[in-house]
């Protein structure tokens, strides 16, 4: 049964399309994360299918019923806002019961959801306080009670976390996965966190412009991005985008050549016998870009083992310790790249340094369309 | 905020002469303020045998209330000798039900206007704020005739509705002006709670607006009161507001002028308004100030 399906959903304002053709079909229990730069209609889509928003054309269905006629309060949603939105002048515990009261549930039931809620997100002693008492983390915890404690059948998420400081954000993001493998809910989120997308989701829609670039699960997304935009958006440091020519390689498959500008000139060779693509006839001699994620490259020390494939040598321009890894970013074709290694192999600037490229991680662009060949 | 004197190297002659100086005037301007409150109550309670022998402006040797007795109940208006007391009370009837309805609708209407906007919102919020700038002479006339229209001229109904008119442009203003910075978040998150317009404003709103609420109270009830164009135009003989009555029992030229009577009496009438500022003004400073409703 599908939990949520949303078919061919179209909004404009005027003349400015906010979303084109969105399709989306959930199954209970999956976690999707509508991951996308502000502006890309993100937050647009989940505010229909709470209802808050009236949709142009499309369908919305919240398992197996079409719900664009039907007021969000009967949609069966639940939903956290960025600003968590509690009500200023109830106390914690009004906070949550108000959805029931409003809904005249008895007395004794609404104690007892409360309750296992509480309890569920470990906010029992804050139940009398007013929110303005709370600090930024129990907000949070409080606007998700809210949701909770209505069991509903689709939980919706506007971007909770992106008011927190940096270190609440990774313990509640734990949190919220650990909410959701233990209630198996569905969960539509909303984040401009690539970080939150990667490792949430079960499902990652990636948005730009109103248009689903790609959907599919994280991981799948992070290896294997169909366009440009998912490759630069997804991942940090972002991925590494090379100009290169395809040329015909010796053994009768294809290669990569990276024309280096620089005074020594030269030229590195690539193979790509490994790429999943096979059959890149018809952009053989054209200009193409490479997509190299930075740990996939990695550092090659000469002591007498043989070169692994595909090895060039280059400068290192800047080393940038971040602690685990180290990121040395030097030029190859022109364009900065980042290699990300471990710290001891990093190096110093200026050395020169063998680098080899992992070519069955690689992805290929078109650089016209930008879309993965 | 910086505690000004407690920065370093602050000490000198200089400073202790700059500081003589500013509470100097501090006290001078306050000194300015309070001499015709100061005036008025010692005139008010000296017998007008005392005002006459001596100058207007000195402290009673003799203090009596003979002078606010007769300015309550006794002193003539026209040619009635009742007081100002009737008068007080029509003020009251008209009044108090016009600052009620004025800012219930203004609560309605500043709600409307930021969290459930219509096509066309802006519009009819601009002609509202028109409504602030129209002065109050340009529609005399034809106000004069619409009451007249109803039956209601010259009754403490017909003049409460001219304010409460006059009222609703300022207190939509007040509360569409302090909705705003209410999030529109807590609206979304009540209307999946399942509350709607009237539950919303009920259980969430309300409970929010008591700082605006005391705000737009204050302003009406001083507007209100102290309206004298609409009172003279709009009420006549007993149904005149003390402000318009005043006026009148002041400005008979029959007789001695008693100073302390008048004194009396303009206090009375000014009693309410300073009674609402007592009472409300801390929340008044607060209402104007008040910022967004933090969740």
């Amino acid at each position: 049964m599908a939990t949520l399906k949303i078919s061919d959903i179209r909004k404009s304002y005027g003349s400015s399309v906010i979303l084109d053709g969105i399709d989306i079909d959930l199954e209970h229990g999956d976690f999707l994360v509508l991951l996308g730069p502000s502006g890309c209609g993100k937050s647009t889509l989940l505010n229909m299918i709470a209802g808050l928003e009236t949709i142009d054309s499309g369908e919305v269905a919240i398992g197996d019923r079409v719900v664009n006629r039907i007021h969000p309060k009967d949609r069966d949603i639940a939903m956290v806002f960025q600003s968590y939105a509690l009500y200023p002048n109830m106390t914690v515990g009004k906070n949550i019961t108000f959805g029931m009261e409003r809904r005249k549930v008895p007395k004794a039931e609404q104690v007892k959801a409360l309750k296992h809620v509480a309890g569920l997100l470990q906010i029992e002693n804050l139940l009398n306080r007013r929110p303005a008492q709370l600090s930024g983390g129990q907000r949070q915890r409080v606007a998700m009670g809210r949701a909770l404690v209505r069991d509903p059948h689709v939980f919706l998420f506007d971007e909770p976390l992106s008011n927190l400081d940096a270190k609440l954000r990774g313990e509640m993001r734990t949190e919220i996965k650990r909410l959701h493998q233990r209630l198996g809910a569905t969960i539509v989120y909303v984040t401009h966190d690539q970080v939150e997308a990667m490792t949430l989701a079960t499902q990652v829609a990636v948005m730009k412009g109103g248009v689903i670039q790609q959907y599919g699960p994280p991981q799948h997304i992070y290896a294997k991005p169909s366009n440009m935009f998912v490759a630069g958006f997804i991942g940090a440091p972002a991925m590494n985008f090379i100009p290169a020519t395809i040329a015909s390689g010796d053994n009768g498959g294809y290669g990569l050549v990276i024309r280096q500008p620089s005074v020594d000139g030269g030229e590195i060779h690539l193979s790509l016998t490994d790429y999943e693509t096979k059959d890149l006839g018809s952009y053989q001699g054209r200009e193409v870009v490479l997509g190299m994620r930075p740990e996939d490259i990695s550092r090659y020390d000469p002591n007498g083992s043989a070169a692994p494939m595909d090895t060039f040598a280059c400068k290192i321009d800047v080393v940038e310790p971040t602690g685990a890894d180290t990121l040395i970013v030097t030029t190859l074709g022109g364009k900065e790249v980042t290699a990300r290694l471990p710290p001891k192999q990093a190096g110093f600037s200026g050395e020169d340094v063998f680098l080899s490229f992992n070519m069955s991680e690689a992805s290929l662009f078109d650089a016209e369309t930008k879309n993965r060949i | 905020m910086i505690d000004v004197n407690s920065l370093p190297g602050q000490r000198s002659v200089g400073h202790i002469f700059g500081r003589l100086f500013i509470y100097g005037c501090l006290l001078f301007c306050a000194a300015i303020y309070l001499m015709p409150l100061v005036i008025m109550i010692s005139t008010s309670l000296r017998p007008l045998a005392e005002i006459k022998s001596g100058t207007i402006i000195a402290l009673p040797r003799e203090i009596t209330l003979d002078a606010w007795a007769k300015a309550w109940g006794e002193a003539c208006i026209g040619t009635k000798c009742t007081g100002l007391s009737s008068h007080f009370w029509i003020s009251l009837k008209v009044v108090v039900p016009s600052v009620i309805v004025s800012t219930a609708f203004g609560v309605l209407n500043g709600y409307a206007l930021t969290k459930w906007r219509f096509r066309g919102a802006n519009l009819v919020f601009g002609l509202m704020l028109f409504g602030c700038f129209v002065p109050f002479q340009a529609i005399l006339l034809p106000m004069a005739q619409t009451l007249g229209l109803f039956g209601i001229a010259n009754t403490p109904l017909g003049l409460g509705l001219v304010l409460t008119l006059y009222g609703l442009p300022f207190s939509t203003l007040f509360f569409r002006n302090y909705y705003v910075s209410i999030p529109d978040d807590l609206i979304k998150a009540a209307t999946i709670d399942g509350a709607g317009f009237f539950a919303t404003l009920r259980y969430i709103i309300l409970p929010l607006s008591a700082p605006i609420i005391v705000v737009t109270v204050i302003w009406q009830f001083t507007n209100m009161w102290n309206d004298f164009l609409f009172g003279a135009s709009f009420s006549n003989g007993d149904g005149q507001p003390v402000i318009v009555a005043l006026n009148n029992m002041v400005n008979t030229t029959t007789g001695v002028k008693e100073y302390n009577v008048d004194f009396a009496a303009s206090i009375i009438a000014a009693i309410p308004t300073i009674l609402v500022y007592v009472v409300a003004g801390k929340y008044f400073i607060r209402g104007l100030t008040a910022g967004s409703v933090k969740g």
